[in-house]
């Protein structure tokens, strides 16, 4: 474990946890100002004052903000995320079934997105030069350029309406945006992950169904968000490509695979960096494309507790949604760390 | 050239951005023309746009009908020669809600990159330059830059969402929370840069000279850090302008009624499922084609920028050089 013992990483993982309770204060402060009465929202609209202000002196509104702060992060400490009076659940309940089917979601649009692009960008920053392939690439080079500029333009929940009209609506060959699985064939939730769910269950038409109802917003996630990731790579091979190692590594008659090997290795740290930033940002951020897709998943609860101000709900939701960020940039300065020695400084 | 700090070399840098704007006059070719010639059409649009439905009419043209107008007797109609790219379920006439949409989307991004530029660069200066220079100055800058990595962990959808629901839905609530939303990226970019202007010479000549660290911040490396972190600013228009319509899409924005590209979208997304295409699908074109815009605009200055600071390498370059020099 030499890479924790690097100045860069211990500076890193000193400032985490103060980053941590700045998170915590500004998820419970921001959440303080909503307009509404909190008791009022929890009790109903039509029910007695009496009850209100005793729902109040119960949950400790009218106590200072301080020490509701402390309470809240204490209850954190133990796994207390408050209760969701919209689901009349325990908050720390709805993550647990919410929260797996988002993080699938997203893993899986990431690993199609990396499938994908990876191979492309490298190819495309060394286009053939000749033979048959040199039209083909000169074409490539152009289309991925406009793309990279396209990804970044798109809304993706345009663009995950407009799949739905060719392919359900249209083509009908797409299953009914309505959730992920078809009506009835959901498999008995033990993990919440939808996939490990059907696994376990050995349940082929749920497995099925489960794909079939993924397909469209996997796409338009992987659509979205692997232009950054494809510029990224492509820039990065680039840069590296024009190096004097790279150049000496080709002068010494190195295999053009061996040092297509180097030059991905030495331009790595970006890439991890953009793909870090994509899969933190995406926890919270493919929140429109799971309610357009009906996925009841971890933004869209987030989008509908704010709508309906559920206070405990829309705290976790941020508090979970940048404590995954900040654990993900974390893994990816360590990662940083180990693929390049220079950062370990 | 390596360490030149004559003041000619000086003058150069500075108008870094202003040459590129010359270059972009000097060289326009077709590619350039669209781009630029698709910016002052948006422009113009968030001037006049939402009075040219009015003005249709006024002519006595039968198309012509206010952004606002309704038409209930004939909703959901397909384009026709009354309603020129059809109307939504409430009645609404596409074609001119369309043309005054844009206004709300790009003032609130003008304003928006405008603040975050304001705040974040002089934020990002200060900690770029105070980094080594003691015990104090370099926890400064690691605080700012640690409480933006907050902000930036922060799930930025669902953040904007709150502050404006704390706030109140208005244009104004909406410009404040694209602005702390978009801070973090230009105060990175702007410390970035003054991390290696302030090894430059001319830095340690301004130091010997007794001159303070404000003064040497903002009149000596300031200008000549900003340049690549303003030629970014079209990309975070962009941004912006796709962000306020997902705001609106969940109808968290600007108020329901304004008319708004991510608002129309959203209207007309539920007919989308059963066929009514039009509604949804103009608006995200428009949407699609402006932000595509600033993409080109933002590259297109990238790469004069690139041109230009090659020096003498490009055509346009050594003009530049040669002018600046003889200033």
């Amino acid at each position: 474990m030499a890479l924790l013992r690097s100045p860069f990483i211990r500076r890193r993982l000193f400032f985490f946890v103060p980053q941590l309770l700045l998170v915590t204060f500004i998820a419970f402060g921001l959440l303080q100002l909503l307009p509404g009465d909190p008791a009022q929202a929890r009790a109903g609209p039509l029910s007695p004052p009496a009850k209100v202000e005793e729902l109040r002196q119960e949950r400790g509104y009218n106590d200072p903000f301080v020490t509701q702060y402390i309470r809240y992060v204490g209850n954190l400490v133990q796994g207390d995320f408050g209760d969701s009076w919209f689901t009349g659940q325990p908050v720390s309940k709805d993550l647990k079934e919410r929260l797996p089917a988002t993080i699938e979601l997203i893993t899986i649009s990431l690993v199609v997105a990396l499938g994908i692009m990876i191979p492309l960008g490298v190819r495309v920053a060394a286009p053939k030069q000749r033979g048959p392939m040199a039209v083909v690439d000169k074409y490539l080079v152009r289309v991925v350029r406009f793309y990279g500029l396209l990804a970044g333009s798109l809304a993706d929940f345009w663009l995950a309406l407009i799949l739905i009209f060719i392919f359900y609506a249209t083509l009908g060959v797409s299953p009914e945006p309505t959730g992920a699985f078809a009506f009835g064939v959901r498999p008995p939730p033990v993990t919440y992950f939808p996939f490990l769910d059907s696994v376990i269950d050995l349940n082929l038409t749920a497995l099925k169904s489960y794909v079939g109802h993924l397909v469209l917003p996997v796409a338009a996630l992987v659509f979205v968000y692997g232009g950054p990731i494809l510029k990224m790579v492509v820039a990065s091979m680039a840069e590296i490509r024009s190096s004097q190692y790279v150049e000496n590594a080709q002068a010494m008659g190195l295999k053009s695979g061996t040092v297509r090997f180097i030059q991905l290795r030495n331009s790595l740290p970006p890439i991890l960096t953009i793909i870090g930033v994509i899969y933190g940002f995406l926890l919270g951020g493919a929140v429109l494309v799971e309610r357009i897709f009906g996925l009841n998943g971890f933004g869209n609860y987030g989008v509908n507790a704010v709508l309906v101000t559920d206070w405990d709900a829309a705290q976790s939701f941020m508090l979970v949604a940048a404590v995954w960020v900040m654990i993900t940039y974390l893994v990816v300065d360590i990662a940083h760390a180990a693929v390049d020695p220079r950062v370990r400084l | 050239m390596t360490g030149v700090t004559s003041p000619a070399a000086l003058a150069q840098r500075r108008h870094l951005l202003a040459r590129v704007g010359r270059a972009i006059f000097k060289k326009p070719g077709l590619g350039t023309a669209v781009i630029y010639g698709g910016l002052i059409f948006f422009f113009l649009l968030a001037a006049i746009g939402p009075s040219i439905g009015p003005w249709l009419q006024d002519v006595g043209c039968g198309c012509g009908w206010g952004p606002e107008e309704l038409d209930p007797t004939h909703s959901l109609e397909p384009m026709n020669a009354r309603h020129l790219l059809g109307t939504d379920a409430s009645g609404h006439d596409i074609f001119s809600r369309l043309l005054a949409s844009p206004r709300v989307n790009l003032v609130i991004a003008f304003v928006a990159a405008f603040l975050s530029v304001a705040i974040g660069v002089p934020l990002g200066l200060i900690a770029g330059y105070s980094v080594g220079r003691g015990r104090a100055a370099s926890l400064l800058s690691e605080l700012i830059m640690r409480a933006q990595d907050v902000l930036q962990s922060f799930p930025i959808f669902v953040f904007a969402m709150v502050l404006v629901a704390v706030a109140g839905q208005s244009t104004q609530n909406v410009i404040i929370a694209m602005t702390i939303v978009n801070l973090p990226a230009f105060a990175r970019l702007a410390r970035a840069e003054i991390l290696t202007t302030r090894e430059q010479p001319y830095a340690d000549a301004a130091r010997i000279l007794g001159h303070s660290n404000v003064w040497i911040i903002f009149r000596h490396l300031g200008p000549n850090s900003v340049a690549s972190t303003l030629a970014t600013m079209p990309v975070v228009m962009g941004f912006v302008v796709l962000f306020t319509a997902s705001l609106s899409f969940v109808g968290a924005g600007v108020p329901v009624t304004t008319p708004e590209l991510g608002g129309m979208i959203s209207r007309g997304a539920g007919n989308m499922v059963t066929g009514e295409w039009w509604p949804s699908v103009f608006p995200g074109i428009a949407l699609g084609v402006l932000v595509l815009t600033f993409a080109f605009a933002a590259q297109d200055i990238a790469t004069r920028m690139r041109t230009v600071k090659r020096g003498e390498s490009g055509a346009i370059g050594a003009v530049a050089e040669t002018r600046a020099a003889s200033a």
